[in-house]
């Protein structure tokens, strides 16, 4: 796209700031498609008219990111933050991935605001959004402890731990992965004493279920949780075997 | 992207740049390996310390043509430099 096209379009950089450094984005940016983004924002009563430079990015999606960017700013508008995100105009803001990271923070009441109403720092950096998340769940009330599972119960929670390590190591950089069998951990000992050995007819699967009842599951959340986890649980009459 | 991790980029750090960019400047990365390269190794030996932090956010300046992109960077104290970008990368905006 022609630079002083996208200077017509009246998107300008804040003061302080040049477009020099980001002319690679103009540069490979497809009009049709810068064009649909600055309509998407606007339609979203977004003011995009001074942006940083970095968020030049944006410009560069192609069809099928300009349709999940178009997905996002509705998922903001239904959870009425688009104030807030008007106050973070980053690329990063406007990811499936951030959207997971923010949509844990407020389905398990953790704050994701700083007091200017910018976003934690926290949330832009998968290393710290993973120690974040476990200081919470460390901080929460303990549990009753596995010595008063029986030993039927102890070999199920073994035979559930150890699927929960396989699939853990396989997806040791998956935060959200990281996040969900942290929680199905830490609720184990709680959901096998309250289930009374159904599990004998039911099989494991509904256990990891069970477990994870406390963490609100959007609908992003839930098909990582089929695909990488409770998939692995589906072999119940196996499991049965093992056990009986 | 495997040749980001000879600048001390790790798979999470690769997966974190492509969660924060366009397929398209993902392409253009990869088909100017040797300029990305170029820049990255000058922020290398200038010592500065998050790199992979900084490159996630800013990968469009390390397009720059590597004259450029060293010219932003000489005009400051080094060090300074380096431990500014330490304490807050959006920094790099302001250069």
């Amino acid at each position: 796209m022609e630079f002083k096209k996208i200077l017509e379009l009246g998107i300008k950089p804040i003061e302080g700031e040049t477009l020099l450094k980001h002319l690679i984005n103009i540069h490979i940016a497809d009009e049709k498609n810068v064009l649909e983004i600055k309509r998407l924002f606007e339609s979203h009563h977004y003011d995009i008219s001074l942006v940083h430079g970095s968020f030049y990015k944006i410009f560069t999606k192609n069809e099928k990111e300009v349709a999940e960017l178009s997905a996002i700013l509705t998922e903001i508008d239904a959870l009425d933050m688009q104030a807030i995100f008007q106050a973070n105009l980053r690329f990063e803001c406007f990811t499936k991935n951030f959207m997971l990271k923010l949509g844990i923070c407020r389905d398990n009441n953790l704050p994701y605001l700083y007091e200017d109403n910018t976003f934690i720092a926290e949330l832009f950096s998968e290393k710290a959004f993973m120690e974040y998340t476990k200081n919470v769940s460390e901080s929460k009330e303990q549990e009753p402890s596995s010595n008063i599972l029986s030993e039927e119960d102890l070999i199920v929670k073994s035979e559930i731990l150890t699927k929960l390590r396989e699939i853990s190591e396989v997806n040791i950089n998956d935060w959200t992965i990281q996040f969900l069998i942290k929680n199905i951990e830490e609720n184990l000992d709680s959901v096998i004493l309250a289930d009374n050995k159904r599990y004998k007819e039911l099989g494991t699967r509904h256990l990891v279920e069970s477990a994870l009842q406390g963490v609100n599951i959007t609908p992003e959340l839930q098909i990582e949780l089929d695909e990488k986890i409770l998939n692995a649980f589906v072999d119940v009459e196996g499991i049965k075997r093992g056990v009986a | 992207m495997k040749f980001l991790e000879k600048y001390g980029f790790n798979k999470e750090d690769i997966a974190n740049l492509k969660e924060n960019s366009t397929s398209n400047l993902i392409k253009e990365l990869e088909s100017h390996k040797k300029l990305v390269s170029k820049n990255l190794e000058y922020l290398n030996n200038l010592g500065v310390t998050n790199l992979p932090e900084i490159f996630t956010v800013y990968h469009d300046m390390f397009l720059m043509d590597n004259s450029n992109f060293e010219e932003i960077f000489n005009k400051y104290d080094q060090k300074d430099l380096v431990e500014k970008l330490a304490k807050d990368i959006q920094i790099m905006e302001y250069l």
